[in-house]
């Protein structure tokens, strides 16, 4: 986030706020650690991504990189890290330049110690994972299994929170912290409400990634189901369960913060609103086999016009539309759409 | 009776097949083509699981107008399954039991038959490629409906296996009527090629061969 806000702030110039933002994170331990905790989890992020490309079969043919001598092997996976983490680096020189012009040595050094320890952990880790077919990432013990799923929606979810819990954990930690802090702290008009539902709902749309993930892993794994013989309805349901799974988190703050901060009827406009916007973007992903940034597009032109609604009708229009529109969408595309094209 | 009414398919506006009608009675019929001809194609479009132009009908039932009912008549086996690796064998076969509602013991002694009790219960992640298309075979017998359509049952099993698929089409055909469509490139010693009436695709049409 520090990375992106490039612009004037409260009247401080780019270069000045970035500095006290700076400043802030070195003079204070918690904060540091916040920002180091950030860091492990992008990095992790990274890995795990890598580790899975690495054994996808797809790739294979990057198992002739095994014949280098380890310290080559090292070396370049070492490369490959330092590229996947450039925006933490490239912010890294920032935070470690100003620590050695303000004398917060220990700090600065703790920060290059930090991120060194990051990239060669990501790098031997790599190379772990590159002589050893099959190794996953850490902590990724992907054949155990936990309850019984024989249940098509519950394969999903359970998908999810295998391989995704730390991005729903993110787009749920970032929305419901917002949330909670901005109505925590403000007493609020209903012009602010709509503000603050446009946070809010920039929060629950960061959730296309998941049903973006989502819809490939049934493409891949799970286009079986669709020779079975279940009614298109119940199919949906198994869809709006499956949403409301991924929302419990905007759920519960929304209630929390009602009555006290957040009056009942906002907390329900807020989750019906947010729920309908996250069908709607899983009924537009059966329109066709959308790539990554093409739905991540048609996601921003929903926010647009979601915008543009919640100005001129209020609530319970747009709610309606998106609930209505996600069901229509649904019936009309679900027999339609093509999974794949391998013949 | 299986029917193929003006059926046209095409990726990426290329046409694959243009079927304007086609006829299948009940039997055991071997899908041959050259690769890239759409066999696998064909075999989606009847299991449900691609769209198309035109309509395929099971009886009075049409895929189009009545995709639930027509689901009922028909299974289906890849070629290459997968199936997410936190999953176990059971699960899927729960999955579809229920869905086909097949009576649990009808399920157990299929299984048995298949000799899979041994590994169900793994998550289907530890499955060699062998165990795996046993246990999409396995799923594709389980409530076996009018028509099955398997697209190369014979890959990566090993022989003892092979020839159990081969007798378990011929005893179910002969036992229930369903109609089998199997898609090989390789035609073995296997009994069931030898009972199999052939189907043709040749430049985006199938055409029938009698033995």
């Amino acid at each position: 986030m520090m990375f992106f806000i490039v612009n004037k702030n409260d009247g401080a110039e780019t270069w000045e706020y970035h500095y006290s933002l700076v400043i802030g994170t070195l003079k204070s331990n918690i904060m540091l650690v916040i920002v180091f905790l950030f860091w492990f989890l992008y990095a992790r992020k990274c890995y795990s991504h890598i580790s899975f490309l690495l054994n996808k079969p797809e790739y294979n043919s990057l198992r002739i990189i095994g014949t280098l001598p380890r310290l080559k092997q090292l070396v370049l996976f070492f490369v490959v890290a330092i590229w996947l983490l450039l925006p933490v680096l490239l912010y890294a020189l920032l935070i470690i330049y100003i620590g050695f012009l303000n004398q917060y040595y220990i700090q600065a050094l703790l920060v290059i110690v930090f991120l060194f320890i990051l990239l060669l952990g990501a790098s031997i880790g790599h190379v772990r994972v590159l002589n050893n077919s099959g190794v996953k990432a850490i902590g990724g013990k992907r054949f155990k299994r936990t309850i019984p799923v024989s249940n098509f929606t519950l394969i999903i979810i359970q998908y999810i929170f295998r391989h995704h819990k730390l991005t729903w954990l993110g787009i749920n930690l970032f929305t419901s912290v917002i949330l909670y802090v901005i109505v925590r702290n403000n007493t609020l008009s209903e012009r602010d409400i709509k503000t603050i539902f446009l946070f809010y709902s920039f929060g629950v749309m960061c959730n296309a990634i998941l049903i973006n993930h989502a819809r490939k892993f049934e493409d891949m794994y799970l286009s079986f189901y669709r020779t079975l013989p279940v009614h298109t309805a119940k199919r949906f349901l198994g869809y709006v369960f499956f949403m409301l799974i991924l929302l419990i988190p905007e759920f519960i703050t929304c209630y929390i913060l009602s009555p006290g901060h957040f009056q009942f009827r906002d907390a329900t406009n807020f989750s019906l609103s947010g729920f309908g916007l996250l069908l709607l973007l899983n009924s537009v992903s059966f329109m066709r086999s959308f790539d990554a940034k093409e739905f991540l597009k048609i996601t921003m032109v929903i926010f647009c016009l979601q915008y543009i609604i919640i100005m001129a009708c209020g609530f319970v229009v747009l709610y309606s539309l998106l609930l209505t529109s996600a069901a229509c969408l649904f019936w009309v595309n679900y027999q339609k759409y093509e999974p794949n094209i391998d013949f | 009776m299986l029917e193929l009414k003006k059926v046209k398919k095409a990726y990426h506006s290329k046409p694959v097949l243009q079927i304007d009608s086609f006829t299948l009675e009940k039997g055991i019929y071997h899908l041959i083509g050259a690769n890239g001809t759409g066999k696998t194609t064909l075999l989606k479009m009847i299991a449900g699981l691609l769209p198309f132009e035109g309509d395929i009908m099971f009886g009075a039932i049409s895929q189009r107008t009545s995709p639930i009912h027509y689901r009922r008549q028909v299974s289906w086996a890849e070629a290459e399954p997968l199936y997410p690796s936190f999953v176990t064998g059971r699960d899927l076969l729960e999955l579809y039991r229920h869905i086909r509602e097949v009576k649990k013991n009808e399920a157990e002694s299929l299984l048995q038959s298949f000799t899979m009790t041994g590994y169900i219960d793994e998550p289907t992640g530890a499955y060699s490629a062998g165990m795996t298309k046993k246990l999409c075979l396995l799923l594709a017998f389980t409530g076996l409906p009018s028509i099955c359509l398997l697209d190369e049952p014979f890959i990566t099993l090993d022989d003892g296996s092979a020839e159990f698929i081969s007798d378990l089409i011929i005893e179910e055909h002969e036992r229930t009527g369903t109609t089998f469509i199997i898609s090989s490139h390789q035609e073995t010693d296997l009994a069931v090629f030898n009972r199999c009436e052939k189907l043709f695709i040749v430049n985006q049409h199938v055409s029938f061969e009698s033995n």
